[in-house]
């Protein structure tokens, strides 16, 4: 079935002029955070996950560290708190940042439990982690990606070991007595995703036949992310990779107007342009291939400062978003028109992860936005397009 | 040429009694005039350590195993050597001499790091991985403006720097930049020791750092040499290959 699934980064958008502060991430003060705003404003974000789940969408989670761009610093957390307050949406984590935390059997205790509060509506989602959340984590930039596969593989195990402990004593994880309760609700275990930008881990996640998800890459992107899984997936004597396995997160803002919708859209870009980050914290040793680092290096020799992976859709124009496949906004036609159009370039995919929420966009203008959509947009979508669409097609597309 | 025990690829240059440089954070890539000070005084092996220029080895994760890599590149050379360390190659070369003196005629240590003692919220050295870039030049320089003009670095000098500092986080990330145990077996070193800093060093924080090492080490003669920051081996190239020179003869002359 496809999915549709709501996202905001729980920001605290209350924050200083631009030029009076070095970054948003990492060393900015919480000095600028009052908890009694941060009290009702998780009132909101919570509300609207409550709606979301009422109005038949699902409900992606994620989390970041030492920022105000998005005070969700434990997604275990969240999805606990929604398990209890949702009864239908499945609860996608996306996702655990297992290389920075470096506890996967921690990791795999958490999920198991919020799989059985939630009665299997759990998703699991790893993610390797943008740069700047090295130093939060006070992680060890080099060799993360091992690290990152190695505990994706215990908590795997974890997960589907159920006649007492294993030892686990690998490259970067030593555990003697590993046995996770409870058991894990889905079995053999929640469905399991990997979020990324590089096709390299694209081919990665098909190889370990979970699914993939990409946030705001354009149409262009993920359809090169996209061909990368299909490709691997095919290597492994897959005709048709399933499209529930391939997931797109973009901005999305459903109005009764395209005016609506595009004035909603531009309040969902303060996401994009509240991304100030010293270089320091992007340039990460280890993380950045030395190769990529270097050049970075000599650019930086040369006066050209690093900016941000994100920076050339800040100055986008909204249209040049839409029509890339960044933003989707409209009315509820243009929205479907949008989506079927994304569809197709893409080759099929199976999960739209909507951020719908960002800034200072409160709960009134975020749950009719989320509302046009779960009524007049996706049951057309399923039903013209989706469910009717060959995946046959779709693969070869 | 190779060292074929421990595997790394030594560089022999210059002649005379035999001096072994362990290099700094950014490997060998500013420290050739003081190779070249060196080397008309010594036999100067200089060993590539690994990760440094991309050879990152599965047998070395640590300090602690470069240190025996080094013990072998010693061993090797079959003769009493004098060892100089700079920075993180201090925290080398004290590693290798708390180990085994055996072969060492001398030690130098130049702006060590690899110790600490200090309360959890003070910092020891500045993080690398998180002040800005001209913070780090002014802690290394001791004034911004001092840190080399790297525009005219070719592509494949970046690529050795981007490896440099590769290499700093996969050795020294946590705990950062010291061994836990190393203040405590400082005073296992039995060569001469000769203790340099720069006396605008910003990098290190802890204010009693050279203190606690002279401390330990018990007997060692010590330098500080003037408008110079951390990097004291390119500041201070010739006063430095100099004062190495000056103490191995002293060292030598009271041995004979």
């Amino acid at each position: 079935m496809f999915r549709a699934w709501t996202f905001t980064e729980m920001p605290y958008p209350h924050l200083p002029p631009e030029d009076t502060y070095e970054s948003l991430r990492v060393d900015f003060p919480s000095a600028i955070y009052d908890p009694e705003v941060g009290y009702q404003l998780y009132k909101t974000y919570f509300d609207l996950y409550s709606a979301a789940d009422e109005l038949g969408l699902d409900i992606m989670l994620n989390e970041h560290h030492a920022t105000a761009t998005c005070v969700a610093p434990a997604v275990p957390l969240t999805l606990a708190a929604l398990a209890r307050e949702t009864k239908n949406a499945r609860l996608l984590a996306l996702g655990n940042p297992i290389a920075n935390r470096n506890t996967p059997v921690r990791v795999a205790e958490e999920m198991a439990m919020i799989d059985v509060m939630s009665h299997g509506r759990l998703d699991v989602g790893f993610v390797r982690g943008v740069p700047y959340e090295i130093s939060p984590g006070n992680v060890q930039p080099v060799e993360m990606k091992e690290r990152f596969w190695e505990g994706a593989d215990l908590i795997l195990k974890a997960w589907q070991t159920h006649d007492g402990p294993f030892n686990w004593e690998g490259r970067y994880y030593h555990h003697r007595q590993v046995n996770v309760w409870p058991r894990v609700y889905q079995d053999p275990h929640p469905p399991v995703w990997v979020a990324t930008q590089s096709t390299g881990t694209a081919r990665e996640t098909a190889e370990r036949g979970f699914s993939l998800g990409t946030i705001l890459a354009g149409a262009d992107g993920a359809l090169e992310l996209f061909k990368a899984y299909r490709d691997r997936a095919a290597d492994d004597g897959l005709a048709v990779t399933p499209r529930e396995r391939l997931g797109y997160v973009a901005l999305v803002f459903v109005g009764d107007t395209d005016e609506a919708g595009f004035a909603g859209a531009n309040k969902l870009r303060w996401y994009l342009e509240h991304n100030k980050i010293a270089p320091q914290f992007m340039n990460v040793p280890g993380y950045i291939d030395a190769r990529v680092r270097a050049r970075i290096l000599q650019n930086e020799a040369s006066g050209k400062p690093l900016v941000s992976p994100i920076e050339h859709l800040v100055t986008a124009p909204l249209e040049k978003m839409l029509d890339d496949g960044y933003v989707f906004a409209g009315n509820p036609d243009t929205v479907y028109t949008q989506l079927e159009r994304f569809y197709r370039r893409v080759g099929g995919f199976g999960n739209f992860i909507m951020m719908v929420q960002s800034g200072t966009m409160g709960y009134e203008l975020v749950e009719h936005s989320m509302s046009l959509f779960a009524r007049e947009v996706l049951p057309r979508f399923r039903e013209n397009v989706y469910d009717v669409d060959s995946p046959v097609a779709a693969a070869h597309a | 040429m190779t060292n074929t025990s421990s595997g790394l690829d030594v560089d022999v240059s210059g002649s005379g009694p035999d001096l072994l440089l362990l290099h700094g954070l950014d490997g060998t890539l500013f420290s050739q005039p003081f190779r070249d000070g060196l080397a008309k005084r010594f036999t100067v092996h200089v060993p590539a350590l690994p990760g440094w220029v991309g050879n990152r080895d599965p047998r070395y994760r640590s300090v602690d195993d470069l240190a025996y890599a080094v013990l072998d590149s010693l061993e090797a050379v079959g003769r009493p050597v004098h060892l100089v360390g700079c920075s993180i190659g201090g925290w080398l070369a004290a590693e290798v001499a708390t180990k085994s003196c055996a072969n060492l005629a001398s030690v130098s240590l130049v702006s060590p790091v690899g110790i600490r003692r200090a309360e959890p919220t003070q910092r020891s050295y500045l993080d690398l991985f998180a002040a800005s870039p001209q913070a780090v030049a002014a802690g290394m320089y001791g004034d911004a403006t001092k840190a080399p003009n790297l525009s005219g670095f070719s592509p494949a000098q970046f690529l050795e720097l981007a490896q440099a500092n590769e290499a700093v986080a996969f050795y020294a990330w946590e705990p950062y930049l010291h061994n836990p145990s190393l203040l405590d077996r400082l005073h296992r070193i039995s060569a001469p020791t000769l203790l340099v800093r720069g006396a605008d060093d910003g990098f290190i924080l802890q204010p009693d750092h050279f203190d606690l090492i002279r401390e330990r080490l018990g007997s060692c003669r010590t330098e500080v040499i003037p408008d110079v920051g951390h990097r004291v081996e390119e500041q201070a190239a010739q006063r430095l290959a100099e004062l190495v020179a000056e103490f191995t003869d002293q060292v030598t002359t009271k041995d004979s």
